[in-house]
């Protein structure tokens, strides 16, 4: 699946669009850093209700597409800026982390 | 609305240090008023009158539990809808802002850059009332604690340069010559904001140096580990990165204040970060296992009281590696 898919056909709300045309691989939830760091794949989509600028710094180091803040959480702006310099998608919904990890999984499948 | 004049990037070293070392526990004013719920509205703004004092805390009859808060707006409101003879427990604002005694003051520094309020109340580890705290108190303390850093300052203005300077990297001699660098890095205790920087500069340079995608994350796991350790745990400290056409090495050094029990701070999932600290995320207690895990030479060195000294080696050349492993075998 692309990035642009958790937009197109999951209807995510876009908070930065990242580079869109990326491919995405995997997935990871977890709402714990350096449990990502440790785990997640290269390509992943990131679900986690972990709205905070280190999310991203998480990502971008552990080569994460996208990250998608489930629970209806707020995206603060300083997470939303850090994205856009660091191309990393940013996407939330108020669905929880275990439909959107069902959602994705079954794009992935 | 002005905002704080505080920034990460921007102000001095010695004022980002003071505001996030400082845990809100210290600055709070211990003078406040209560309330019960069954005060009418009419008793709580005499009382507010009388002590000079724009907020009321709500609590239950043991005074220590935070039911919620009343200010000169509800008051204003009450006397408008003529509700002033009325009870606290239906005029009162229910969901309070809380700081936690043991947050970092820029925590509270945000939180009045954020909101319009003028106290916010602070709970103790029971979730009891600790105190209240207001920009004055912060105000009072931060011009205390910076009178006694510049007299600091003026005693030793060397001192100070070479802090200042820390906050960049910069390029040590000597190691020019044979395509070597050496990078140095300033971590600050309990500054989120800023974590993870270090990594991703890290990670920037090793790129344009053209290095393997697979060692970088590898690298960059390692050092952005180490780094957030050093912001959570430590009292502050440096990061030096040794990068050479070989290997990475990197060195964190701490100012303490040391881990009781290294081994089991080396097993998966043991943490002992605060609860405030895991709400950020943080605190899985895979710090130290995931940069062990990517490093090929790990080695820590800590007691209690004592600096923590890690050194990571990640090699670049699989050829090199074996040359070392058979060396040191």
């Amino acid at each position: 699946m692309k990035v642009s898919d958790l937009k197109t056909k999951l209807a995510y709300e876009e908070v930065c669009a990242g580079n869109p045309d990326a491919e995405i691989r995997a997935g990871y939830t977890s709402d714990l850093l350096s449990d990502v760091m440790g785990n997640a794949l290269d390509d992943s989509v990131l679900v986690t209700i972990q709205a905070h600028k280190n999310t991203v710094a998480v990502a971008t180091l552990a080569g994460i597409a996208a990250v998608v803040i489930c629970n209806n959480r707020e995206v603060p702006a300083d997470m939303a800026e850090a994205a856009a310099d660091e191309e990393v998608a940013v996407y939330r919904t108020t669905k929880n982390q275990f439909t959107v990890s069902c959602e994705i999984g079954a794009l992935l499948d | 609305m002005r905002t704080i004049p505080f920034s990460e990037g921007e102000s001095p070293l010695v004022l980002v240090d003071l505001i996030h070392s400082t845990r809100v526990r210290d600055v709070v004013q211990s003078g406040y008023c209560t309330a019960l719920k069954s005060d009418t509205l009419y008793d709580i703004q005499v009382m507010m009158k009388e002590r000079h004092v724009g907020g009321v805390l709500i609590t239950d009859k043991t005074g220590r539990r935070l039911l919620g808060i009343l200010t000169v707006a509800n008051i204003m409101k009450a006397f408008e809808d003529g509700t002033i003879q009325e009870t606290a427990e239906h005029h009162m604002t229910k969901t309070v802002v809380t700081l936690d005694g043991e947050m970092p003051l820029s925590f509270a520094v945000e939180m009045f850059d954020k909101y319009s309020f003028n106290m916010l109340p602070v709970l103790n580890d029971e979730k009891l009332i600790a105190g209240v705290i207001t920009p004055r108190d912060i105000i009072m303390y931060l011009l205390s604690s910076m009178n006694e850093e510049v007299a600091k300052l003026e005693e030793s203005v060397k001192q100070a340069q070479s802090l200042i300077d820390k906050t960049a990297g910069a390029d040590l001699d000597g190691f020019a010559q044979n395509k070597s660098r050496v990078l140095r890095y300033v971590t600050i205790r309990n500054d989120f904001n800023t974590a993870g920087k270090i990594s991703n500069e890290i990670k920037t340079v090793l790129k344009e140096m053209g290095i393997d995608k697979k060692i970088i994350r590898r690298i960059s796991v390692a050092a952005y580990e180490l780094e957030i350790n050093q912001v959570v745990h430590s009292y502050g400290g440096e990061m030096i990165f040794i990068i050479t056409p070989e290997k990475v090495e990197i060195l964190a050094h701490d100012k303490g204040p040391g881990i009781e029990d290294v081994d089991k701070a080396m097993q998966e999932g043991f943490s002992t970060a605060t609860d405030w600290v895991r709400s950020l995320g943080f605190g899985a207690g895979m710090g130290l296992p995931n940069s062990k895990r990517v490093s090929d030479l790990f080695i820590i060195n800590s007691a209690k009281g004592q600096p923590t000294d890690v050194r990571a080696v990640i090699f670049l050349d699989e050829k090199k590696k074996e040359e070392e492993n058979r060396e040191s075998l």
